[in-house]
């Protein structure tokens, strides 16, 4: 898939958070605030225990007071609002004590085997202290000041499988739970929206014990948990090439079926077309001050209006594969944004072809991808260009298409992109250039004879050994490899934070740079005390 | 002291220390796994791997990589393995082993000067579980069987101990696995396997977080000033 359509996703059924909530209303999850030890700055420390049927797992929040001038989204603050962890079964008091010591020390503290994620979170200053202000005086906040913010808090990490000591993802494959992707992360975002309101409702109490009042539900149900991603996120999709597959074809697999199906059933077509109006009011909702996404968010609001109109000429759904007609009228007369939007929505109906696929989406392999040294050049030219032809087209000679290289920043280790012609640095390239690299791999072997094995290829050039293997292993994996050039002068890296955001089941997209976003998760989505038997329609309210 | 770590922080870390020291990213990648396929039978790889960073960083691949031979000559059933430095390097060895591996049926290795010998056995490990055979090293007294999966061992403590560094000339033989192979492994202790934690020296972490800073780069005013969030209102 190009970079272009990826960075259109749209959350659909198969998205992360989605998965978990419906898991936790089928199985009619359990849900407490254990402990709260917040002072009327809110300084301290609380506990919120989620219990399935197998087993209990508990968010650990360390709240602190932070000055307004040291807030910072950037992923190189060292302070936050907040600081949590995902617990492993329900904390002791020795526990709370190292975790409240380790957890606000972020990537400088340790975890251990008992806790599965790590995350902080700051305050959306304007709406939070609006809201606190508003309880405090006895009144709802401004619906208008909800609407256009949406979330009290936002998160600028959340650290999962074994970073800095905590539990390994593969430890969890065996629990139903949490074995598809992301599970324990957006358990983790989850209950820090519920943290967000108690940590608001409790500080207005604090200001004004006889007068303040709590949030309604309605208003708690309409936010969310913000979350601002920057390049971090972006080169997960190219360093785990399977499991991105198993995502993206999961995705295409829930399409096919859905337009392979014969005929649409009238509550099949109900249930489309409610979407589809409830889509529309989302969208005019949707708020952002990037020129560039408000446009396409303008065009994406046309499309839902025309679609709508599509959709009610009478007998539009009595044709053959009706679903197939609906997605190829929407390739043909939508941006590409409203065409993915339609991908998403048309899964809506029919969760009972397409729920089970999430199954398919986690990498069984874990990752352990194998070079081939019996394979012989032949067949390695022939796999590159079979699978890598669109990379051979690429110039790299030209240095538009060589102008970015992405590197580690000792600022907390984490991933950047520079110019490689006016920064320093580029020695130190990390393997994110699979596009060059396809095409490097391709010019080195044709200096071989064809029937020499590829093991003696890279025992001469070590050098090419990571992109070897990769050419090898992902012949299975049809979506493994996005066929873009990652270092052109035209990535952007936006596109594959919104292609994960999207997954995680996340909307709202409000880019604020083409390397930087935010979002929003779980807007709308049940409450904790809700969630019992809740349906999963909520990402597409009926009001707002 | 010991610091507890997950298996995947040290297969990152692994992979950015070896880089560091002057392997290729594809070495480096292959080592993490090889030293979390050690760990997960409770053996102390990432000592090996630390232990065998300086030589990586002073002898260049050319004169550390062995000269592999596939065929043994007549009236032999070996091939020997060397390095031309007479520093024959585990990651490198055990990368060409593993990618040699289908190409040699039936054969005995005979590598010379070899460092911290266990740790080769991590990367040969899954090519040979994938090709449903066992590999066995001896060294001295030493052996260190894989098969099905699962290491055995037998000889001296210290031969798995996090410390053993030294060279050595080991004999590694590769076959098919089959009943044979069951029953010799009865002379073998068992090691274990899905070990999911290990615990690593805090002086061997500080190696191997040395070397991995070699593949950071140092922010500057003006890459701060151009990354993700910057000169952004972000106190919104």
């Amino acid at each position: 898939m190009r970079l272009h359509r990826l960075g259109s996703f749209h959350q659909s059924r198969l998205s992360f958070l989605r998965v978990l909530l419906r898991r936790m209303s089928r199985e009619r999850w359990q849900s407490d605030r254990t402990h709260w030890d917040i002072d009327a700055r809110g300084v301290g420390t609380a506990v919120y225990q989620v219990r399935g049927p197998a087993r209990t797992y508990s968010l650990v929040a360390v709240a602190r007071e932070l000055a307004d001038c040291d807030r910072s989204d950037r992923v190189i603050a060292s302070a936050w609002d907040a600081s949590f962890v995902l617990f492993d079964g329900v904390p002791d008091k020795q526990d709370i004590e190292r975790l409240s010591a380790q957890v606000p020390m972020q990537e400088t503290g340790r975890l251990s085997g008992r806790e599965l994620t790590l995350s902080r979170a700051n305050r959306s200053v304007r709406l939070f202290n609006h809201v606190r202000q508003s309880l405090a005086a006895g009144r709802q906040p401004s619906q208008s000041m909800l609407d256009v913010t949406g979330y009290l808090m936002r998160t600028t990490a959340v650290y999962g499988s074994g970073k800095f000591g905590a539990l390994d993802h593969r430890c969890l494959a065996t629990r139903a739970e949490l074995a598809a992707p992301f599970q324990a992360e957006m358990l983790t975002v989850y209950l820090i929206r519920q943290f967000s309101f108690d940590i608001v409702e409790h500080l207005a109490a604090s200001d004004a014990p006889a007068g303040h009042t709590r949030l309604t539900d309605p208003i708690k149900r309409a936010l969310g948990v913000g979350n601002a991603t920057g390049l971090g996120m972006a080169p997960f999709l190219i360093n785990h090439p399977v499991l991105f597959n198993n995502w993206i074809l999961a995705r295409e697999t829930a399409l096919q079926r859905v337009r392979s199906l014969a005929r649409a059933t009238d509550s099949e077509v109900a249930v489309f077309v409610d979407r589809v109006t409830r889509a529309l009011l989302c969208a005019s909702h949707w708020h952002t001050a990037n020129a560039g996404q408000e446009h396409r968010i303008r065009r994406y609001r046309q499309d839902l209006r025309c679609l709508l109109e599509w959709l009610g000429v009478s007998n539009r759904f009595n044709c053959p594969c009706p679903w197939n007609e609906v997605f190829r009228w929407a390739q043909e007369h939508l941006s590409v944004e409203g065409q993915e939007a339609v991908v998403s929505l048309l899964l809506e109906p029919h969760g009972g072809l397409i729920d089970e696929l999430v199954d398919q989406m986690r990498d069984n392999k874990d990752g352990a991808l194998r070079l081939d040294g019996a394979m012989r050049i032949a067949r390695l030219m022939h796999l590159i260009e079979a699978r890598y032809g669109w990379a051979l087209l690429i110039d790299f000679s030209d240095a538009q298409q060589n102008a970015k290289f992405w590197y580690v920043s000792a600022d907390k280790l984490e991933p950047r992109l520079g110019d490689r012609y006016r920064e320093s640095g580029a020695v130190l390239e990390t393997p994110l250039a699979v596009a060059r690299d396809a095409a490097t791999l391709h010019a080195l072997c044709k200096s071989f004879e064809a029937n020499v094995p590829v093991a003696s290829l890279v025992l001469q050039h070590p050098g090419v050994r990571h992109i070897v293997r990769r050419v090898q292993a992902l012949e299975q994996y049809p979506y493994a490899e996005i066929r873009d050039n990652l270092i052109s002068t035209a990535v952007r890296p936006i596109d594959m934070l919104r292609c994960k955001l999207s997954f995680f089941g996340a909307n709202h997209f409000d880019p604020r740079s083409d390397r930087w976003v935010r979002i929003t998760l779980a807007r709308h989505a049940p409450l904790l005390h809700e969630l019992a038997g809740a349906s999963d329609d909520w990402i597409y309210p009926h009001t707002i | 002291m010991n610091i507890d770590c997950s298996l995947g922080e040290i297969e990152s870390l692994i992979v950015r220390a070896g880089r560091g020291a002057g392997l290729s990213w594809g070495q480096a990648q292959d080592s993490g796994r090889a030293v979390v396929t050690l760990a997960t039978a409770g053996l102390p790889s990432a000592c090996w791997f630390a232990a065998v960073l300086p030589l990586i960083d002073s002898v260049p691949y050319e004169t550390r990589c062995p000269t592999v031979t596939i065929a043994p000559a007549p009236g032999s059933d070996s091939v020997i393995w060397q390095a031309e430095s007479d520093k024959l390097c585990p990651v490198a060895l055990g990368c060409a082993l593993a990618d040699h591996l289908d190409l040699m049926p039936h054969i005995q290795i005979e590598c010379r000067s070899l460092w911290s010998a266990a740790l080769s056995m991590g990367f040969v490990a899954p090519a040979a579980l994938a090709g449903g055979r066992h590999i066995l090293m001896r060294s001295g007294r030493n052996e260190l069987l894989y098969a099905e999966g699962r290491y055995f061992w037998r000889g001296d403590e210290v031969f798995l101990s996090p410390t053993i560094a030294t060279e050595a000339t080991i004999v590694l033989s590769c076959a098919r696995n089959g009943p044979a192979s069951g029953e010799n492994r009865s002379r073998y202790e068992s090691m274990p396997i899905n070990i999911t934690r290990c615990l690593v020296p805090d002086v061997v972490m500080e190696t191997l977080n040395r070397y991995a800073q070699r593949i950071c780069v140092l922010s500057t005013e003006a890459t701060r000033v151009s990354g993700a969030g910057a000169g952004m209102t972000d106190n919104d």
